[in-house]
């Protein structure tokens, strides 16, 4: 029997949702969960959000995003998005501006990496954060 | 001749075998050991070749190196095809016969049949058979007898031992005179005028450490048994006694009653043990996996000692003084320039002040930090006070002085990191059977676990002001100590100026670069994992589509080429080239310097599916013409059955590899330039990281996870 449950998670390997109502997934993607059934969940995948559809639960970790670093939460955005700017970049051949956001989303990876170890102290975490929301910024102009 | 007959379907229950006889003067025999048939008729059949009358009293025995034993009915699908066995007196034959001579035979008879005890005793179907014919109260008796000395007691001990290793007879059957030859055994080693063997020594502390554990003569031994002979014991130059003995202390310590613990512990704390400890056994290069074993429970319980204490939350007179005393020692200075009767009526509020300084939670009254945590901490930090003062001062003024929020509260974290380093050690947790790890250092200071603390106490400092730690970064400041602790005691430093110069090198620095190396390893080894291996190659089409996209906008929008005469560029002569928006017709025509020329200036057409071929550098008809040898390419198309080529000299590496590309994708050929490579890479490896993003932290799982049976229905609670 299906049951409401509402949670999230990332994908741990490519599932090929070669089943009966399968969504298939790539090692990585993040789900939204809506309801499970033994050992299945099913859920949309934020790559795809039109399609639903069954993936096995050992195939997910959950996650909890409320627990997620607003600023981590930021950069995963932004970056996403600046990845599909960046890849038009490329095609239209904006040689110095292409070279110059993949520095910068590199190196805001490497910040949010930082942000995540959860080793920094607060005034590092700080810093970090202010250099990671004017990188934002600068990006976003 | 006949030919050989295959044998009908092998009879798997059927093995062939050798078997030795006991004595020379008998061939071997090879013979087919049926598994179904009794082992006493297999007997039988054996010792009628031999033309041995007695078959009853015989036994087969397995003659590997790690198994001599007799084999019995249980064990006999352990013979298999090509063992050797040999046929030998069964166990109950020799048990008689012994018996008879430990009853009646000379000592010199005696003393042979005690050294084949010794050896038989290991294999369980001999002992039980020897102890069920009363054989192991002989045996004790013979070891009470004080008549029975050197070799025959060496063998009738280690016999006893082995006897009692099978588990089947309780340790309670022993007399208090068995028990005391031990003891002798033990105590005169050095000074018995026969010197007493090493074997026989080592036998009697193993009897003896069982005798402690499992009987109620522990109280005898714990009597006769001084510490100066175990002190003698430990100087042994046999790693056997060095062992055992350490292995006796230990089972006296842990049947100990408190009182006792405490004089067991106090006197191997001492630097006359200590130091016999270190130098014998401790420091010894080759130490084995039980001395290991042996000194690791020692150093528990020694320092489990301390566990009283690290629960003792009662802050008593003692305790107070110890208090006041710490705040005496920091700011004694202070206080005599203010013995007027104006400081005396300040003593309240400035007294408050020195414990805010000291960095405790509740300055008003610092008891209250000890009675959350533990006194352990206060002796610590009096313990750090009293002998390195300097050092003490040191720590609490640099800390007090500073007016910022970034000062690391002396009596905050020295309650934490104590707790820290009762946790590393496990004080508290009495499971000694997995302990494989022992600190050397922690037996050169009478007052080890102090001198650790005060070691930690300054590297914690250190860390702390390298982070620019405030008050919130408490945890992640202990977490950092925790591993500059840990890497530290895994270097097995021998003193603790070793294990100071390890946390130095450890430093703050140091464990940022080390967690990020590990960070490294983890994405290096996550990106040859099966998944992200397929990801990769699930992303190329579309990344292979976006530099495809690429080339072809860039022929779209033409490149003006330079026109050769005869190998030598002609001034103001160029070419303009440019393919349409619907990737079907290159335009081509004259063009000059400064112009890019509109569409309809571009006379001469070449159809895309009139192309038939790319050519490239050497491969060109032109390169007989133009030396350049880089950035030479030709479209060869047909043109009225006829085959003709466009002959281009690119003016840079760029366009030469954007043109080759763009080419190759209109006629449907791989893009093979360098740039292809380099662009797919750098586009792959960002894609990758992005879409790993929510990986951090994560697992990725190494193979394919099982993939579980489908639901049983599909009725869902959401539209999909």
């Amino acid at each position: 029997m299906w049951i409401e449950n509402r949670k999230c998670g990332v994908a741990i390997h490519n599932w090929d949702g070669k089943v009966k109502h399968g969504l298939a997934l790539d090692v990585g993607d993040f789900v939204e969960i809506f309801e499970e059934n033994g050992q299945w969940w099913r859920g949309s995948c934020t790559r795809k959000p039109r399609s639903i559809g069954l993936f096995p639960k050992n195939y997910i970790k959950l996650k909890d995003p409320s627990k997620e670093d607003p600023v981590v939460a930021e950069c995963t955005q932004v970056l996403r998005e600046w990845s599909e700017i960046w890849k038009k970049l490329f095609v239209e051949r904006e040689t110095y501006k292409f070279t110059t956001l993949r520095k910068v989303i590199l190196s805001l990876l490497e910040s949010r990496r930082e942000l995540l170890s959860a080793t920094l102290t607060q005034d590092q975490t700080l810093d970090l954060q202010m250099n990671v929301i004017s990188k934002i910024d600068w990006g976003n102009r | 001749m006949l030919p050989s007959r295959m044998p009908a379907v092998r009879d798997a229950s059927i093995v062939k075998i050798a078997v030795e006889a006991l004595a020379a003067g008998f061939l071997p025999q090879l013979i087919e050991f049926d598994q179904r048939q009794p082992l006493t008729s297999i007997i039988n059949d054996i010792c009628n070749s031999w033309n041995i009358e007695d078959s009853h009293n015989y036994s087969l025995k397995f003659t590997e190196q790690s198994n001599k034993g007799y084999v019995t009915e249980k064990n006999r699908c352990g013979v298999k095809n090509g063992t050797v066995l040999k046929l030998n007196y069964s166990a109950t034959k020799t048990v008689t016969d012994f018996l008879e001579i430990f009853r009646n035979g000379s000592v010199i008879e005696q003393a042979k049949c005690l050294q084949k005890l010794a050896s038989l005793s290991s294999d369980i179907t001999f002992a039980i058979e020897f102890i069920n014919k009363s054989g192991l109260d002989l045996l004790i008796k013979m070891i009470e007898d004080e008549k029975c000395i050197g070799e025959r007691l060496e063998y009738a001990l280690r016999s006893f031992g082995e006897l009692m290793d099978h588990g089947t007879v309780s340790w309670e059957i022993l007399s208090d005179a068995f028990v005391n030859r031990n003891i002798a055994a033990i105590s005169n080693s050095s000074n018995s005028p026969h010197p007493i063997p090493p074997h026989l020594i080592a036998s009697s502390l193993s009897i003896l450490e069982n005798v402690v554990q499992n009987s109620s003569r522990y109280a005898l031994v714990e009597r006769s048994v001084t510490f100066d002979t175990l002190l003698k014991l430990l100087r042994e130059q046999n790693p056997n006694i060095q062992q055992n003995t350490i292995a006796l202390i230990n089972a006296l310590f842990m049947r100990a009653d408190e009182a006792k613990r405490k004089i067991i512990a106090s006197t191997f704390s001492t630097k006359q043990y200590r130091s016999t400890l270190l130098d014998s056994c401790v420091l010894n290069a080759q130490i084995g996996k039980e001395m290991t074993h042996q000194l690791s429970v020692l150093q528990s319980l020694t320092l489990g000692m301390l566990e009283p204490r690290m629960n003792d939350r009662n802050v008593d007179a003692d305790a107070q003084e110890k208090i006041k005393e710490l705040r005496r020692i920091a700011f004694e200075n202070e206080s005599v320039e203010n013995d007027s009767a104006t400081a005396q009526r300040n003593k309240g509020p400035q007294q408050q002040q020195h414990y805010k300084k000291l960095g405790f939670k509740y300055d008003v009254n610092p008891a209250q930090d000890f009675m959350e945590s533990s006194l352990l901490a206060l002796d610590c930090m009096i313990y750090f006070a009293r002998n390195q003062t300097q050092m003490y001062t040191k720590v609490v003024h640099e800390n007090s002085c500073r007016s910022d929020e970034y000062e690391c509260p002396f009596g905050r974290t020295s309650i934490e990191l104590v707790k820290l380093l009762c946790d590393i050690l496990k004080i508290g947790d009495d499971s000694f059977s997995n302990r494989d790890q022992f600190h050397p250092m922690f037996f050169t200071h009478d007052h080890p676990f102090e001198e650790f603390f005060c070691v930690c106490c300054v590297a914690l400092n250190r860390t702390w002001k390298d982070m620019q730690a405030k008050n919130e970064d408490f945890s992640k400041v202990i977490d950092v100590v925790r591993e500059q602790i840990i890497k530290s005691l895994e270097t097995r430093p021998r003193d603790f100026e070793s294990f100071r110069q390890k946390m130095a090198e450890f430093s703050y620095a140091k464990i940022t670069e080390l967690r990020y190396q590990k960070w490294v390893d983890r994405k290096e080894c996550e990106s040859t994992a099966s998944a992200i291996i397929a990801l990769k190659e699930k992303l190329r089409p579309e990344i292979m589509s976006i530099i495809r996209e690429q080339r072809l906008g860039f022929l779209v929008e033409g490149t003006k080429f330079s026109k050769f005469n005869r190998g030598v560029r002609a001034k103001d002569k160029f070419w303009y080239v440019r393919l349409s928006s619907n990737y079907k017709v290159l335009h081509y025509g004259d063009c000059d310097e400064k112009t890019v020329p509109l569409h309809e200036e571009l006379k001469n057409e070449l159809r895309v599916s009139d192309m038939r071929q790319l050519l490239k550098n050497k491969d060109c008809p032109h390169v007989k013409e133009i030396k350049k040898l880089t950035t030479l390419f030709s479209i060869v198309y047909e043109d009225n059955s006829e085959s003709k080529t466009l002959d281009l000299v690119a003016p840079d590496e760029i366009s030469f590899n954007y043109w080759v590309d763009g080419i190759a994708c209109l006629l449907g050929l791989p893009m093979e330039s360098k740039q292809m490579k380099e662009d797919f890479e750098t586009l792959l490896s960002i894609e990758i990281k992005l879409r790993l993003l929510d990986t951090e932290g994560v697992d990725i799982s190494k193979e394919a996870p099982e993939i579980p049976p489908e639901p049983e229905d599909y009725e869902f609670n959401f539209e999909g």
